[in-house]
């Protein structure tokens, strides 16, 4: 797993640093400081890291900017910082935890947890989605999310009035940060499964999920049991 | 609510008195338009010299000269003036139409006064004997009604040495016997060695009418001014007072200034009617009065113009006094110099009021109304403004004052009790500073991984940290602070982000001097915003903060100039960084806080960019402003 930590405290991240090396062992990747986003930004593209953590201090509109930035990323986003007055708003736009600091090391290790275990979630489910459109980041409300479809590197949001956007994250990641409600139905599709009318059996071990607006979307075989146990 | 008050108070007052003044003023006119419609008008004659037969009815008097009663000659020895009268009855009809009444005799200002109280307070009734005769003039006489001498007032003389100058004011009873119907010769022998003025003649005033009427109405002349004056005293006592113990405010000096001469005036006004004086007074006191009236005017106008802070003031007072000054060479009449004495000042009053009223100042409005009655008030009747009326046309103007006053004080009451709030509030602030989030949760979290990795720098950055805060919590209950101290402080903020960055922070000084006062705080911010807002701090050898002081021209002012190093961070990350987040963020609103707290409009404030780093200069003036 490569880390980015971005923080301009060097003793803290130093710290941090350190303690992320011990947490993952031999799981750690490419560890990496820098002292800002900004300054981080030509390495994000060259190798995105699979989690950011980040020192940001929500006070006034540019901590949000900065925010809405990093949860449009690839990478799952973890806020370390002093001030904690607005994490749960930090949690609404889609990180994956709030560490306040001062920090201890298994309170890190329970957010590093969060990133690396399959099925894991946030403690506070996103209320918007960030995505990069025009160089610039759009909020999607996740209200307005149908489903999900993965698409590579990234995954399609199919919104209720049939637009689609493109988010950098995996269907993996995506599910950490969306509400429960959110099922993933199939390797390539994550439903709200309030949206999900029936769901049909096909010959060969095809199956269906048939949404409210019409759309039939695959169902993995494997799921099938649960999925069906769950709309009871 | 206050306003609302005020404003009917005022607006009632204002009634009261617009619609008495208004009706003395009204009969005023009309009796002298009946004066002046009477049929008949009666022959004075007279002639200089002395001879006791002079008085005889039966004298003939038909060479003599005729003359009005205004054109008696002064300091010219002594002389006779015999008129003589019809009587159709005893007691006279109707004084309003006069008919029947030929003593009807043309009045003064004054005068009139007398006649129209006559009427107005009722002491006058038609069918009372008409046995009274008032005489008012500057000269010593004798009267005689049908040869037979009814009063004396002082002794005439030839020559001055000669002359007992008698009392300005006379009130004769004539006996029941000579009031009988008929034809009646009055004759007076006078002389005005002591006139006064230096005019050649002088008026002489006649009233007939009820002895005890005539009486009475005398003893109530000088009520209003003894009112006035009364409430004058009151008033300049009351602001002398408060401008003794209300902190030397020079309106309140000006106010009682005002009121005294007023009172004085008044007191001047009062003195004839209630203590009698010999008439060789009458002119010092007129001169007295009118130099008083014009005193009264000139304050006036100076008063607004401290109470409403009227800029170029000095011409403006030099107008009026101009004016003042030309009326005494335009005219002998007294009366008329007071009443232009006054309408200029009101004018000019009225133009300063209005001035303030455009540029917003505290009660002007309550003035300007106020200024615009008085002169209403003038206007209306002018004759009588000195005496009756003065106490509505001044008392009005006054009472506008002491609304200004009263407003200014009130508004500096509540100044007083926002500043204060003010510095309890920059108090707290800077208590909070030091305690956000930011501040003490990253230090600790540094804490954390130095107490671990090296645990005798812990030791240094707890010790400094501890001190740190004990400063703070010394300095920020007052609003201000040695040098030295802030300084202290200063140093141990940045042994404690020293450590906390791994770079070394050094804040050098030059020509400061440890026992200048200044606000808590003020640089600590400053160096806050350079660590916060600048880079090439980390892993830098050294960072090197400047304060340079220097001394401001020839004044106790003073020149800071705190340097603070490194490049400009983008403001991006600067923003995602920490408390005290723009430049112009809560950290300057509180620097510039802190210096109007202390040094309210006299400093100033710049910061730029420089080469290396960010400058920011304070220049303080540390006198107290006059």
């Amino acid at each position: 797993m490569n880390v980015l930590i971005v923080e301009d405290e060097p003793l803290v991240a130093q710290r941090l640093e350190r303690f992320v090396r011990e947490l993952l062992g031999v799981n750690a990747g490419q560890i990496r400081v820098a002292e800002a986003l900004d300054e981080a930004g030509a390495r994000l593209s060259e190798a995105p890291p699979d989690l950011l953590l980040l020192d940001l201090n929500l006070s006034g509109a540019d901590g949000m900017e900065l925010l809405q930035r990093s949860v449009a990323g690839a990478f799952h986003t973890v806020i370390v910082s002093a001030n904690t007055d607005r994490a749960l708003e930090a949690f609404e736009h889609g990180v994956l935890d709030f560490v306040p600091k001062p920090f201890t090391r298994e309170r890190l290790d329970q957010a590093l947890k969060r990133a690396t275990s399959a099925g894991a979630r946030a403690d506070y489910a996103a209320k918007y989605l960030a995505v990069r459109k025009h160089g610039r980041v759009e909020l999607i409300a996740v209200d307005d999310v149908v489903y999900a479809q993965g698409a590579g590197a990234y995954s399609e949001l199919v919104l209720a009035d049939g637009r689609r956007e493109l988010h950098d994250k995996t269907l993996e990641k995506l599910a950490a940060v969306l509400p429960p409600v959110f099922e993933r139905v199939h390797k390539s599709y994550l439903v709200r499964m309030s949206a999900v009318k029936a769901l049909h059996a096909h010959e060969g071990s095809a199956y269906e999920a048939e949404l409210k607006n019409g759309a039939r979307l695959p169902v993995g075989r494997t799921r099938y049991k649960e999925i069906r146990e769950k709309l009871r | 609510m206050l306003h609302r008050r005020l404003i009917r108070l005022f607006l009632t007052l204002i009634a009261g008195m617009v619609s008495f003044v208004a009706a003395r003023a009204e009969d005023a006119r009309e009796d002298f338009l009946g004066e002046l419609a009477l049929p008949g008008r009666l022959v004075f004659k007279m002639k200089k010299g002395d001879d006791p037969r002079w008085a005889q009815p039966d004298f003939d008097d038909s060479a003599w000269d005729t003359v009005r009663l205004r054109d008696m000659p002064s300091r010219d020895g002594i002389y006779w003036v015999r008129y003589k009268i019809k009587r159709r009855q005893a007691v006279s009809p109707e004084l309003r139409n006069g008919a029947g009444d030929e003593s009807s005799l043309p009045y003064t200002g004054i005068f009139l006064t007398l006649r129209l109280t006559l009427r107005k307070w009722g002491a006058f009734n038609p069918e009372n004997l008409r046995d009274g005769f008032a005489v008012s003039t500057v000269a010593s006489y004798e009267v005689f009604w049908d040869g037979r001498l009814i009063g004396r007032n002082g002794r005439p003389g030839a020559t001055p040495a000669e002359e007992k100058a008698g009392y300005l004011d006379n009130l004769f009873q004539l006996p029941i016997e000579v009031t009988a119907p008929g034809e009646h010769t009055v004759a007076i022998r006078m002389s005005s060695q002591e006139t006064g003025f230096s005019s050649s003649t002088y008026s002489l005033n006649i009233v007939m009418g009820n002895f005890r009427d005539l009486l009475v109405v005398r003893t109530r002349q000088a009520l209003l001014s003894v009112v006035a004056f009364g409430g004058a005293l009151v008033v300049s006592l009351v602001a002398g007072l408060g401008w003794l113990l209300a902190g030397r405010r020079r309106s309140l000096l000006l106010l009682s200034a005002l009121c005294g001469v007023a009172a004085a005036m008044q007191a001047l006004q009062a003195w004839r009617w209630l203590f009698e004086y010999p008439y060789p007074w009458h002119y010092p006191r007129l001169v007295a009065i009118t130099l008083l009236v014009g005193l009264l005017g000139v304050l006036l106008v100076r008063f607004l113009q401290e109470a409403f802070a009227v800029p170029r003031r000095g011409w403006q007072r030099g107008v009026v006094v101009a004016v003042m000054a030309g009326a005494w060479f335009v005219t002998p009449i007294y009366n008329a110099i007071c009443l232009v004495t006054v309408s200029c000042a009101f004018v000019t009053a009225l133009g300063i009021s209005f001035w303030a009223v455009r540029n917003g100042r505290r009660g002007a409005r309550y003035v300007f109304v106020g200024m615009l009655i008085s002169l209403l008030l003038l206007r209306l009747s002018p004759r009588d403004f000195l005496e009756g009326t003065f106490l509505f046309s001044f008392g009005i103007p006054m009472a506008g004052c002491l609304v200004v006053v009263t407003l200014q004080l009130n508004d500096e009451r509540r100044a007083a009790r926002q500043a204060a709030l003010a510095t309890a509030r920059l108090e707290a602030e800077l208590l909070r500073k030091q305690l956000q989030p930011h501040f003490v949760m990253n230090t600790l979290t540094a804490l954390l991984e130095v107490v671990e990795q090296d645990p005798r720098t812990a030791v240094t950055l707890i010790e400094a940290l501890a001190e740190e805060f004990r400063a703070l919590a010394r300095m920020s209950g007052e609003k201000l602070v040695s040098l030295g101290e802030e300084l202290a402080l200063c140093r141990t903020h940045l042994t404690v982000m020293g450590l906390r960055h791994g770079a070394k922070h050094v804040l050098q000084t030059e020509g400061t001097h440890d026992n200048a006062a200044i606000p808590p705080a003020v640089f600590l911010t400053l160096l806050e915003n350079g660590l916060t807002h600048q880079r090439g701090q980390r892993g830098a050898v050294e960072n090197v903060f400047r304060l340079k002081a220097e001394q401001l021209g020839s004044e106790s002012g003073v020149r800071y100039e705190f340097f603070s190093p490194g490049e400009p961070m983008p403001k991006k990350d600067a923003e995602a960084k920490g408390a005290g987040v723009r430049r112009e963020g809560t950290g300057m609103k509180y620097v510039r806080a802190r210096l109007e707290e202390s040094f309210a409009g006299r400093w100033k404030l710049t910061d730029g960019a420089v080469e290396g780093g960010w400058r920011t200069v304070i220049e303080l003036e540390m006198k107290e402003a006059t």
